[in-house]
Order: structure tokens, then C-alpha cells, then sequence
């Protein structure tokens, strides 16, 4: 194009291509490549049908000329007339769009996304391990993600963390703390939330709910910290009856109590009680994130780096948090690239609280499509080693017998 | 009632839209629609939608599904107007298998027509490309009413011409190409004034006989819709749209705190609990919805309750398609807070009537709901086999 430097048209995106791989049925994985031949790729989790075709309808066509390193013009053009207000297919597209483009800025300079942002606050963020199996979510689509909370699992293995939740937390939660994790995730109450679409809860089904955290508590004591996930399925009465009987179990952090779409609710929720309230990687967006801090209802910032829309924004969702003295904990559960980018932000962020990982996950299903994942050691997760976001898919990703590859280019 | 089959339906000369129709296994047809990213909603709906659809038990006098997923809830995303495309093919066919008009069971009976004000776009306005910006304004000046070129450069001829046809109250939108070329962030004193020219000659030209809207299209920062609405105060406008996006619910209400012309918002906000905390938030005069965009007819009608519980006033959006405006008919006939149905006279008398089997009639300037029981449309015919328009079909096994 006339007027422009000769980085500029090197580094012009030439082909956007999209992967779905029928075995993870919840992903899509996108690659932005430039006039030079250089390569970033991101990922997106939920409706990746949707998402594939929004990445070729809307994203491609106009990416496609574009320069690759114009990230913060792009993240904003891309915000269209609708959808930018929420974590819907645009956005989770987008999200997936921002981590193909920062990884290119990173594969274009040969630097690591956290010195890109600006540089490591520490050297490695502690790691929590969600208690998941090798199989959570990774179908059913995200009409049914409420109802996964005791799936069979397909895979087996050491870390059945799901099942483990309710068979034996003791030697769970020793396990853990074997392995240096001193913070775990369960989500104890969603049996009894789907049975009454969380409109109340009795004796039983509370009790049940508190057993896990009880059994740990009983044979660990303190030395692990707990976060109950309650994935925003209770109404607030029942809410405060299961909020007052978690008090004397000193649960780390309560995540998503409510829905997040009533602040107001969340914040007479976070009042009530010691226990702080995190929310919530289903929200996205600055505005919307400074509705819930403003209203007081938010103890620590849960985000996804995806489901809001990639690195550039979590960022500044982060210094926003980072104005009301709130620390942030980026969200995982979702893909191995996703991980890498929540891990370069967590070592960049001053108020990285802890990072999220699934053992399950990364010792499973992301080690199989790949490669570099961050490493963990005694607890604490380390930035991806290499340029970009470090994390790599593995090439035999694109050529699977299962695999759907679409490409947008410019030639 | 079961579902037996889902078709969407795309057109290739009106790129933005796309149309749902639910097929019962006792022959019925519900039509719904939406409009922008019609390729992704088509893939959402089929990825998504359908296999609930198939399992679903669709009960006439009942409540419809709660598709609100995991993600993407709160916003006018692909979910959520995929959703309210069902959504709305699902409040027809339960109003057909009732054997009733959809405004009767929304909750009609205290009138029988509303007046239209006419948005002036022309007839190829917004029908390729994805994108709202003055570049895709598809004002060539042909066709008939070209009403967007009609407001630019002869706006006392077109105010005229509509009052003429019954039509007293008109939507413009001068200022978008001052906002385009700073990003929102600055407008020029002679920019404001070339942008307030329209306004002030139809004031000139026809007095107060005219209401006048104007569209900003949530593209200035702060300050600039400040401005803007501070050298508008004198034309006594109906109504000043989306002067910030409305994302920022304390930005909304300082703009609607700080201006004396009423301020309407909302059509690009996706779900009933984003407008409720955006009404507590900012003391706006007009909620507007696109039932296309803000989850369908169920969403719809409680941003109308809630509006109406605040004495704020409910408009909803047309300037999509013809099914969306039909819906709003029958919604805004049933909603009291509701005084004026946006149409456009150039889709309405030009492109809608060539794909819809009838459009809900208007005399008079005021527009009421077809006959018929349900919306009262339906897709034309042959319109699945004309070139250009692609069907996508599934079928329950």
C-alpha cells in the first residue's frame, strides 16, 4: 500500500486460518500470518462454530492488509455496533484474534509477551489447581456448562480431581500439598443447585455440599487454601444461607455466588460476609467490570483472557482493578494457549493474585496438542519459555484426520 | 408441539440479515430474524440452538426456553440475537396455535395504532458490509426515497414531503461523518455548525410541525456529546439517540443530566437486566430496544416494563428488517409506554414487501399489526429458491 514503511507491508496480515479439532469439540484455534512469513496463533473456548465463522465473516476481512503489530487499532475496530458488551461470540472471537496478534508481535521481535506488556512483576505467580477431571467441559457446549459438575470422565489417570472432590478430598487435598499446591478449587453445591435451579437449598443438600471442605479442613487444617466455585447458578436467599454456613470453614475465596448481571445483589452478598467474593470470567469489558467494582461487589477480579476479548484488554481490566485496590486472578479451565497468555499476564501484573490451572488439563489434553505449556514447580506456575506467548501448537494439530482447517487471505 | 426442522435463510443482496422459520410437526411455521454477522447467528443457531429446539416441548399458553448460556449473555452478541430470532419465530407459533394475534397475548386491547416516525435512510442503507460508519452508507442517491442523501442536502423538501404523506416525525444523523473523521474524539466549530444545518432548515422550513430525532450513534467521547447536545438545546428535538455508547451507564447519565433535550439509548444493549441497571443508572427519557438484538419479544417486553415502571418511555428500533418491525408492532401496540414506532420508508415501500408475504399496514402515519393470528407474515414463498438466497436446513431425527 502507497505511504508505507517497509516494516509495514512486511509485516501486513496475508492469511488468517482457522483449526477445529473434532476431539476438543469447545475449541477453535486461529493463526494470523504475515507478508514475512511470520506466524502468531490464538485460541477461543465455547461455540467454536460460531466463532470460526465470525473470525471469517468479520475479523478476517478486515484484518487482511492490515498491519500485524497495529494491535490496540485493531482491538478497537473490532469492537463492532454489537456485542461489545458482553462475552459473546464476537468477543471471545476477538479474544482469540488479540493473543494470534500479540504472539506475532512476539515472534516478529523475539521477546516473550510479559517483557512486550511492559515487563515481569515477579518471577512466577503461585498456581491453584482446579479439581477437574481429564474430560471436564470439554463438551456439551455452553447451553449445558452449568450441569457439568459430576461428569463421567473419559480419560483416567492420577488426577481424577473431580471425582476425588467428593471420594476422598483428604487425600486430594494431601496430594495437592505434595506436589507444592497450597490452593485448590471445588464447586461442591452445583448437584444441589441444578435440582432446584438454585432457588433454595435444605438441610441435606447443604451439609453435602460442605462435606468436602470439612474433610480437608479435618486433615489438613489451614495448610491449603479452598476457593468454592458456585458458577453463578443460586439466587441470593439461598446464597446467604450456604454463604453463613462456609464462614467457619474459611474458604478462600467465594466465585460467582450470584449471576453477575445484579451488582447491586453481589454486593449485599460481599457485605454480609468476611469470605471474598470473586467474579467473574463471564464478564467482560471494562464498563462492565467498573459497574461491579464501583458497587462494591467484587474482593478479587476473576477475568478470562478470552471471554473478554484477549491480553489488551485483560490488561486494562487489571489496572482498572488495580485502582480499587483489587487484585486479580485470571481464569483457566479453558485451552493451553489461553494458559500461556493468563500466565504472561499474571507474571507482568502488579496485582496478580494467583493463576488458575486444571493439573488434569495441562498433565492431559493440552500437553497432547501443545507444546512449551508454563511450567509449574512447587506450586508456582513460570512465564512460557521462547518469543510470543511461548506456548506452541503442535504442527501435526493441522494436518489431524480430525481436524477443520479454513483459511481468509489476501493472495 | 414438537420441532421438527430449522431453516435459516440468508439473502445475498441484504447481506446483514437473516431469518430463522421453526417448523412444528403439526405443520406450523414461526418466523423470526436478525440482523448483522448473519453467517456467524446461522452457525450459532445450528451449532447451538437447534438440539435444544429438537428437545424442546413448545406449550402454546407457556413460557418460552431460557437459551441465556453460559458466556455471552449480557450483550447483543451472536448468542443473544440468535436467541431472540427464536425467540421471536417462538412467541409466533405459539400465537398461531392459539389462533391469535401476537399482540394480544403480549398484552394489547388500549389501542389499535401508534404513529411512525420515519428514519432516514435510503433503500440500499446498511445492506452489505458490517458496519454502521458513513463509508457503508449506500447512499448512491438512487432508488426511491433516498431519504439519507434527502436529509444531507435537502432536508425542508424531505420534512415537507413526509409531512405530506402523514409522517410527523423524522430520524437523521448529521453529525456521523465529524465523528468518523476524529474517532469520536473532536468535533470543529464549523463542523457543528455544517452538522446542526439540517435541523435548523426543517425548523425553518415547517416549525414545530415536525418532530425531530437525531442519531449519534454512540460515537462521540464525553465531552464532544456534551457539546453537541448543548448547540442542539434550542430546536426542541424529540429526542437526541445514543450520544455516548451507552456502556458506560454513569457516562449516559451525566450526558442525560447535563442535556435538556430528551435522551434516548439502548438499541445496541443485549438483555433486560443490562437495560434495568442502565435505568437506575442514568435518568434517560426513551429506552430503545431492537427486539433483534436485546434477546427477542420475551426481553423486549420486560425493557417495556421496566421502562414503564420508571415512567420512561419505550421505542422500539426498526431499520433491520421486516420481521423485526412487524414484532415491534405487535410489542409497541401492547406496551403503553410506547408512543412512536420507528420504520423506513424507503425499506418499508421498497425491499421488505418483496421478501414478506404482508407488513403490518400504515394509514395515516400510524402503523398497526397485520391481520392474522401470530405476527402475521410470512416468508414469501418462493423466496428460498430466488438467486442470491441461501437456505441452511435441520432436520430432527
Amino acid at each position: 500500500m502507497p505511504g508505507r514503511e517497509a516494516s509495514d507491508v512486511a509485516n501486513a496480515i496475508t492469511r488468517v486460518r482457522t483449526l477445529r479439532i473434532t476431539e476438543y469439540e469447545n475449541m477453535v484455534w486461529v493463526e494470523v500470518e504475515t507478508a514475512d512469513g511470520a506466524v502468531g496463533v490464538g485460541e477461543a473456548c465455547l461455540g467454536p462454530l460460531a466463532i470460526e465463522e465470525y473470525l471469517h465473516e468479520v475479523a478476517a476481512p478486515y484484518l487482511l492488509g492490515r498491519g500485524g503489530l497495529d494491535i490496540e487499532r485493531h482491538d478497537r475496530a473490532l469492537r463492532g455496533y454489537l456485542g461489545y458488551d458482553g462475552a459473546g461470540v464476537e468477543t471471545r472471537g476477538n479474544g482469540a484474534i488479540n493473543l494470534a496478534l500479540w504472539d506475532l508481535f512476539g515472534q516478529v521481535t523475539g521477546r516473550p509477551v510479559y517483557e512486550l506488556l511492559g515487563g515481569r512483576s515477579r518471577d512466577r505467580i503461585r498456581a491453584y489447581n482446579t479439581c477437574a477431571g481429564y474430560d471436564y467441559a470439554r463438551s456439551g457446549g455452553h447451553l449445558e456448562l452449568g450441569d457439568q459438575g459430576v461428569g463421567a470422565s473419559r480419560q483416567t489417570g492420577p488426577y481424577d480431581d473431580l471425582f476425588a472432590t467428593f471420594d476422598h478430598p483428604e487425600g486430594l487435598a494431601e496430594d495437592l500439598l505434595a506436589q507444592g499446591i497450597t490452593a485448590m478449587k471445588i464447586w461442591p453445591f452445583d448437584g444441589a443447585a441444578a435440582a432446584t435451579h438454585g432457588r433454595e437449598i435444605d438441610a441435606a443438600s447443604l451439609a453435602a455440599g460442605l462435606e468436602p471442605l470439612r474433610r480437608i479442613r479435618a486433615a489438613v487444617g489451614n495448610r491449603i487454601d479452598v476457593m468454592i466455585e458456585l458458577h453463578g447458578q443460586w439466587q441470593p436467599g439461598p446464597m446467604r444461607t450456604i454463604i453463613e454456613a462456609l464462614e467457619e470453614l474459611g474458604p478462600f475465596w467465594l466465585e460467582d455466588p450470584i449471576k453477575a448481571t445484579s451488582p447491586g445483589d453481589l454486593a449485599a452478598l460481599a457485605a454480609m460476609t468476611s469470605i471474598p467474593i470473586a467474579v467473574s470470567e463471564t464478564v467482560a469489558g471494562r464498563p462492565r467490570f467498573r459497574e461491579l467494582l464501583d458497587a462494591g461487589a467484587v474482593d478479587v477480579l476473576i477475568f478470562d483472557v478470552g471471554w473478554t476479548g484477549g491480553i489488551t484488554e485483560a490488561r486494562k481490566i487489571a489496572d482498572l482493578a488495580d485502582a480499587y485496590e483489587i487484585p486479580v486472578a485470571p481464569h483457566d479451565c479453558t485451552g493451553p494457549l489461553l494458559l500461556a497468555a493468563s500466565a504472561h499476564l499474571s507474571i507482568h501484573l502488579p496485582n496478580a493474585l494467583v493463576q488458575e490451572h486444571v493439573r488434569a488439563f495441562v498433565h492431559g489434553w493440552y500437553a497432547d496438542v501443545a507444546t512449551g505449556l508454563p511450567a509449574i514447580t512447587d506450586g508456582f506456575m513460570d512465564a512460557p519459555a521462547g518469543p510470543g506467548l511461548g506456548t506452541r501448537l503442535r504442527p501435526d494439530a493441522w494436518t489431524r484426520s480430525d481436524a477443520t482447517v479454513r483459511e481468509s487471505t489476501s493472495r | 408441539m414438537r420441532i421438527s426442522r430449522v431453516d435459516t435463510i440468508r439473502h445475498a443482496q441484504h447481506q446483514n440479515l437473516v431469518f430463522v422459520q421453526l417448523h412444528t410437526d403439526d405443520g406450523l411455521v414461526g418466523l423470526g430474524e436478525t440482523f448483522f454477522g448473519p453467517r456467524t447467528v446461522e452457525a450459532f443457531i445450528h451449532e447451538t440452538l437447534v438440539p435444544a429446539l429438537f428437545r424442546l416441548d413448545v406449550d402454546p399458553a407457556g413460557a418460552g426456553p431460557d437459551f441465556s448460556g453460559y458466556v455471552g449473555y449480557s450483550s447483543s452478541g451472536a448468542e443473544t440475537r440468535a436467541n431472540a430470532a427464536v425467540d421471536i419465530a417462538l412467541w409466533d407459533l405459539r400465537a398461531q396455535a392459539l389462533g391469535e394475534p401476537l399482540h394480544r397475548l403480549l398484552g394489547s386491547g388500549t389501542r389499535t395504532a401508534l404513529p411512525v416516525y420515519n428514519t432516514c435512510a435510503g433503500p440500499t442503507y446498511l445492506q452489505v458490509g458490517h458496519s454502521v460508519a458513513p463509508a457503508n452508507w449506500g447512499a448512491d442517491g438512487a432508488g426511491r426515497y433516498e431519504d439519507l442523501s434527502g436529509f444531507l442536502e435537502r432536508p425542508a423538501e424531505l420534512a415537507a414531503e413526509l409531512l405530506d404523506q402523514g409522517i410527523g416525525a423524522m430520524k437523521i444523523w448529521p453529525f456521523d461523518t465529524a465523528a468518523e473523521a476524529s474517532q469520536g474524539q473532536y468535533i470543529s466549530g464549523p463542523d457543528l455548525a455544517a452538522a446542526i444545518a439540517p435541523v435548523e432548515a426543517i425548523r425553518a422550513s415547517v416549525g414545530n410541525r415536525m418532530d425531530i430525532m437525531v442519531e449519534l450513534h454512540g460515537l462521540w467521547n464525553l465531552p464532544m456529546a456534551e457539546r453537541i447536545a448543548a448547540a442542539l438545546a434550542p430546536y426542541d428535538l424529540r429526542w437526541i439517540e445514543d450520544p455516548v455508547r451507552p456502556q458506560d451507564f454513569a457516562a449516559v447519565g451525566r450526558i442525560a443530566a447535563a442535556s435538556s433535550t430528551p435522551i434516548a439509548t439502548g438499541e445496541t444493549l443485549g438483555g433486560a437486566a443490562t437495560h434495568r441497571r442502565l435505568l437506575d443508572s442514568a435518568a434517560i427519557s426513551v429506552a430503545i430496544a431492537e427486539l433483534a438484538w436485546v434477546g427477542g419479544l420475551t426481553e423486549g417486553r420486560v425493557v417495556a416494563e421496566q421502562a414503564a415502571a420508571r415512567d420512561v418511555e419505550v421505542a422500539f428500533h426498526d431499520c433491520t428488517g421486516p420481521v423485526g418491525l412487524t414484532a415491534a408492532t405487535h410489542l409497541a401496540l401492547a406496551s403503553p409506554n410506547a408512543t412512536v414506532q420507528e420504520f423506513v420508508r424507503a425499506f418499508y415501500h421498497g425491499w421488505y414487501a418483496d421478501l414478506v408475504t404482508a407488513l403490518p399496514p400504515i394509514v395515516d402515519g400510524c402503523i398497526e399489526p397485520p391481520p392474522g393470528a401470530g405476527l402475521g407474515i410470512a416468508l414469501q414463498p418462493d423466496l428460498a429458491t430466488r438467486p442470491g438466497v441461501s437456505m441452511r436446513t435441520s432436520r430432527a431425527s
